[in-house]
């Protein structure tokens, strides 16, 4: 789709709008697609994170990457259709991003969360 | 009716992760019909504003090395600069970092997640661009 098609349909009417949203969607998936695996990077960083944290070997460096990551995640999913991705990312920066770092517990919690995170985004096709 | 900015701006957006700098310069390109230019870090940013003297700069908080605030800070320093309004975007906005980024002297703070097709919109808004709508 050109930048002026798009432009064209802007407003229009309910049929054109409809038609410039789908043109959105289209471009807004194909940048998805294009960024899939380095976004599906950042979910291997939060679970480098918490598998360091399970296993008893965190250090500051590790849940720094991971809450980054997660932070990043946190913004990027939803803008590209996971919003339920996006809310987990959410969750998981929160955890890793606190000033004393997670609980063993809270690690353990955290498994189940990076698990969700990978799954939401692989086998879940963008809502836009 | 939808609408569209009077005249095509020239935005620089600046973020460290490429999808959204991407998604961001296709929707300001395409549904906002403005010219974009991308930054991934904060001291290409400030290079790139002083060369290109943007309309308004779009700028991610958490950025490694130099962080968005920071950046800001330094734009405000440089008096050919300090007069771009600058709209920082980041994800999960607290009230309170919101009025620390606006007491610095930002124009607006946009949150992560945003819907793309809106973004346009929602720059124009905060910037108090002049809205023509189609046609008229």
């Amino acid at each position: 789709m050109a930048a002026d098609d798009l432009k064209a349909q802007d407003g229009s009417s309910d049929g054109r709008e409809s038609a410039a949203d789908r043109a959105g969607a289209a471009a807004v998936s194909a940048i998805w697609r294009r960024h899939r695996a380095e976004i599906l990077g950042q979910v291997g960083a939060v679970e480098d994170a918490v598998r360091d944290g399970v296993a008893g070997r965190s250090d500051n460096g590790g849940r720094e990457r991971g809450g980054r990551a997660a932070h990043k995640l946190a913004g990027s999913c939803g803008t590209f259709g996971f919003p339920v991705a996006g809310e987990i990312a959410g969750r998981v920066e929160d955890a890793l991003c606190g000033s004393c770092g997670p609980s063993a517990d809270q690690y353990l919690a955290l498994v189940g969360l990076a698990h969700a995170l990978r799954r939401a985004l692989e086998s879940g096709s963008p809502a836009l | 009716m939808a609408s569209r900015p009077d005249r095509a701006r020239r935005i620089l957006v600046v973020d460290d992760d490429a999808s959204i700098r991407e998604v961001t310069r296709m929707t300001l390109e395409m549904v906002g019909g403005h010219e974009v230019s991308t930054a991934g870090c904060g001291r290409d940013a400030l290079a790139q504003a002083v060369r290109e003297r943007p309309d308004a700069i779009l700028l991610d908080v958490m950025m490694p090395g130099l962080d968005g605030p920071a950046t800001f800070e330094r734009l405000q320093a440089d008096p050919s600069t300090a007069d771009i309004p600058v709209i920082l975007l980041t994800a999960k906005l607290q009230a309170t970092d919101q009025a620390r980024f606006v007491a610095l002297g930002v124009r607006a703070v946009l949150s992560k997640p945003f819907d793309p097709m809106k973004l346009p919109g929602e720059v124009a808004g905060l910037l108090g661009w002049r809205e023509a709508t189609d046609g008229g």
